[in-house]
């Protein structure tokens, strides 16, 4: 018998302490932040703990839903300043009563200004934080990021919400690139180098306008939504999207249309003494949404319109996508394409020290692209 | 010998035991320290390495063979004389001791880290020594059996790490044989030492009803063992590359952090809700294993007195583990930990399976 009280007491012991005695915290009184923007510190403000003028501060701003009932507005935005994110959030605590747990936040932008600057400082304090998911979504805005998040939203419950919806798997949608912060993390392995999507506001709306270029970790470049199309389909993400075609034949009548496509990539890389030569062959594969023709021209009675079609495609997208990569290695000198890696994969000893620096502008690389058009629709 | 409990285990029970005492914490960190030594090439070390505890078990077996119901105190003193004999497996608890300090300390700092964050280590590591002692004094038939429930629970959880692998990327583990023989070696020692666990079958062996079911048994439990471990260390490579798994101290942990499933989200809790099971079982094995041998050192009546060395144990371990400042100390003293497998895992099988061949006679007479 007392055998049996004293394993009832350690039983009672246990379930008390391990279900949170000192971990409880009432759940009305946290506050959840759903997307927050960093940005570099604007003048007028200071932080509670101000260490040095030399060191530049971070604006925090985070849209956290209201979850207590009977409240005026579905969300608040509130905005700290600190050294870095870690100590920006630190300062919530004097203007938010509750806890603050950062874990369920779904995106970040961060203001191309602070981009510019690294983002591996203020990755750490998700990265470090065991309670961080690396499901994160990150991008960027043109200016500060913090006027996205005080963009009014009618539509959605709170911007928070709005973001996620737009940034979650939006390669599926179109040919939008998306990170999240593990994707950002591994991207910065040797050879490798992160992108992310730019945001814009237009007519009061948040909205994609193309790519960040980083290297490694900071922002180096733009890619603009055209573009973007390009450098996805090089870097092989595969994306869902919508190709506008305009064929110039038939008596000279233009024909345009667009098909909906599904990109693949497949690389080969050659050594040939000093020069590293890649062949990137990328694979569209498609069906066509519509098209503007003359009247009596049926695809089961000109075969070759189809074929005319999956040429024009192929021959627009190989030129363009040359253009890109001729930027690429003029203007942004880093592999934002990711095709470094196949190099490393055969010569990693021989390439590693060297393949973040004067690698990409020096190699030869060949593109080819093969349309293939599985499906017109209904429709003859 | 059977444990005077009355209890006796199966080989299945035994492979189980063994799988339990082998894998642990140590599959969420290890990616990371054999890749900082081997490179891409850490998964060869590591199954090469599988051939350590393979030696173990042969010698092992081959010693039980001789000595087929003798404990492991009873033939400590038999081969080695009393006083050596007991020296011997006092040794052999104080590595337990040191190691299971280590083991406990990591598995208390995680759940710290993840679920806990502001209970004190003291009573986390309190709670979990109360969990080894009451389990352990159940006997070994008890302990194999909850062995044999928690492996087929720890299996789904495994199934729950492979999901990442498709955000894999294969270029990472190329090219094949780029560390070279030194690293790859290198890798190999280091490798060695994560099959700690096996040893237990010193103690354990006396227990199996069925003698020539082990040899297979303990091959079958290293072959799961070596799978899980080539399992998680191709799946971080894949999935984080070299210089990404050095970003993170349990590199294993962050794999369920990057993937989102609808209904389920956050996978880390899912691993997590197991993770007791995972963290208990080394402990519970080992402290069952050291003071079964403590009682049979004193040549006392392990029902009734088991209990008495396994809180003392309990007791050393907890204060032990108390000690390291931070989980980086803990981290350096892992290494220690990994020589006294070699110690325990291969010298001393070795030492005694040659004894029990000078000492044939006097051991088939005493046999």
């Amino acid at each position: 018998m007392p055998k049996r009280i004293l394993l009832a007491l350690i039983m009672v012991m246990q379930a008390v302490t391990l279900s949170g005695c000192w971990d409880y915290r009432d759940i009305n009184t946290v506050a959840f932040p759903q997307l927050g923007a960093y940005d570099l510190h604007e003048d007028g403000e200071t932080s509670v703990n101000s260490l040095s003028q030399d060191i530049q501060l971070i604006d925090l701003t985070v849209v956290i839903p209201n979850i207590a009932e009977n409240v005026e507005s579905k969300f608040k935005i509130d905005k700290t300043t600190g050294i870095l994110i870690g100590n920006a959030r630190g300062q919530k605590p004097y203007q938010l009563p509750g806890g603050y747990t950062p874990g369920v936040a779904s995106s970040i932008i961060i203001g191309e200004d602070l981009a510019a600057t690294g983002i591996n400082k203020l990755n750490e304090a998700l990265t470090r934080g065991a309670l961080n998911p690396h499901t994160l979504n990150y991008a960027i805005s043109e200016g500060r990021a913090e006027k996205i998040l005080r963009v009014p939203v009618k539509d959605y419950p709170s911007m928070g919400v709005y973001m996620r919806l737009l940034l979650r798997s939006a390669d599926k949608r179109a040919f939008i690139a998306t990170t999240t912060l593990h994707q950002f993390e591994v991207d910065q392995n040797p050879g490798k180098n992160p992108i992310m999507p730019l945001l814009t506001i237009k007519n009061d709306k948040v909205k994609f306008s193309g790519t960040a270029i980083l290297k490694k970790d900071k922002m180096i470049g733009r890619a603009d939504l055209e573009e973007t199309q390009y450098l996805l389909m090089l870097r092989g993400i595969k994306c869902t999207a919508s190709l506008p075609f305009v064929l110039n034949n038939y008596d000279n009548l233009s024909e345009y249309g667009s098909v909906n496509v599904v990109n693949k990539r497949k690389v080969k890389v050659e050594h040939d003494g000093d020069k590293f030569i890649f062949n990137i062959s990328i694979m569209l594969e498609g069906e066509l949404t519509e098209i503007d023709r003359p009247e009596g021209i049926l695809f089961t009675e000109n075969e070759e319109l189809i074929h005319d079609i999956e040429a024009q495609i192929s021959s627009d997208v190989t030129d363009k996508c040359k253009r890109f990569l001729k930027k690429m290695q003029g203007e942004y000198k880093v592999d934002c394409i990711d095709i470094s890696k196949y190099a490393l994969a055969k010569w990693r000893k021989e390439l590693e020290p060297r393949i973040d620096e004067d690698f990409i502008e020096n190699v030869v690389i060949n593109v080819n692209v093969t349309m293939k058009m599985k499906d017109i629709g209904e429709e003859n | 010998m059977k444990d005077r409990n009355g209890s006796t285990i199966t080989s299945k029970q035994l492979i189980f035991i063994i799988v339990g005492s082998q894998v642990g914490i140590r599959l969420m960190y290890m990616p990371r320290v054999l890749t900082a030594i081997a490179r891409q090439d850490a998964w060869i070390a590591v199954l090469i390495a599988s051939i350590v505890p393979i030696i173990s078990l042969f010698l092992i077996d081959r010693l039980g063979k001789r000595l087929p119901e003798m404990g492991f105190a009873q033939m400590s003193q038999e081969l080695f004389g009393k006083f050596l004999g007991s020296i011997l497996i006092i040794v052999f608890i104080g590595y337990v001791i040191g190691y299971m300090s280590i083991i406990m300390r990591f598995f208390s700092e995680v759940t710290k880290l993840y679920l806990l964050p502001k209970t004190p280590l003291a009573v986390i590591l309190l709670m979990y020594v109360f969990l080894v002692v009451y389990v352990a004094n159940k006997g070994a038939r008890v302990i194999g059996r909850l062995n044999d429930l928690l492996f087929y629970l720890i299996l789904v959880t495994f199934l729950l790490l492979i999901i990442p692998a498709g955000q894999g990327d294969y270029t990472y583990l190329l090219p094949i044989g780029e560390a070279g023989l030194g690293g790859i070696a290198r890798g190999f020692v280091t490798a060695g030492y994560y099959y700690a666990g096996i040893e237990v079958l010193l103690v354990y062996y006396s227990l199996v009803n069925k003698k020539d079911e082990i040899f297979k048994a303990g091959l079958t439990a290293i072959a799961i063992t070596t799978a899980f471990y080539v399992s998680i260390v191709v799946i971080c490579e894949l999935v984080f590359g070299i210089s990404g798994l050095q970003k993170h101290l349990f590199p294993g942990f962050i794999l369920l952090k990057i993937v989102q499933i609808p209904i389920f989200e956050r996978l880390e809790f899912i691993f997590l809700f197991f993770w007791l099971g995972i963290g208990a079982r080394p402990a519970i094995n080992m402290c069952f294993a050291a003071s079964l041998a403590f009682t049979q050192l004193l040549k006392l009546d392990e029902k009734k007195y088991l209990i008495y060395p396994l809180i003392l144990i309990a007791v050393s371990i907890f204060i032990l583990a108390l000690l390291p400042s931070d989980i980086l100390v803990v981290f350096n003293l892992r290494t220690f930990s990994g020589y006294g497998f070699y110690l325990i895992g291969i010298i001393y099988p070795l030492l005694f399976l040659i004894m029990s061949i000078i000492h044939e006679e006097k051991v088939k007479q005493n046999a």
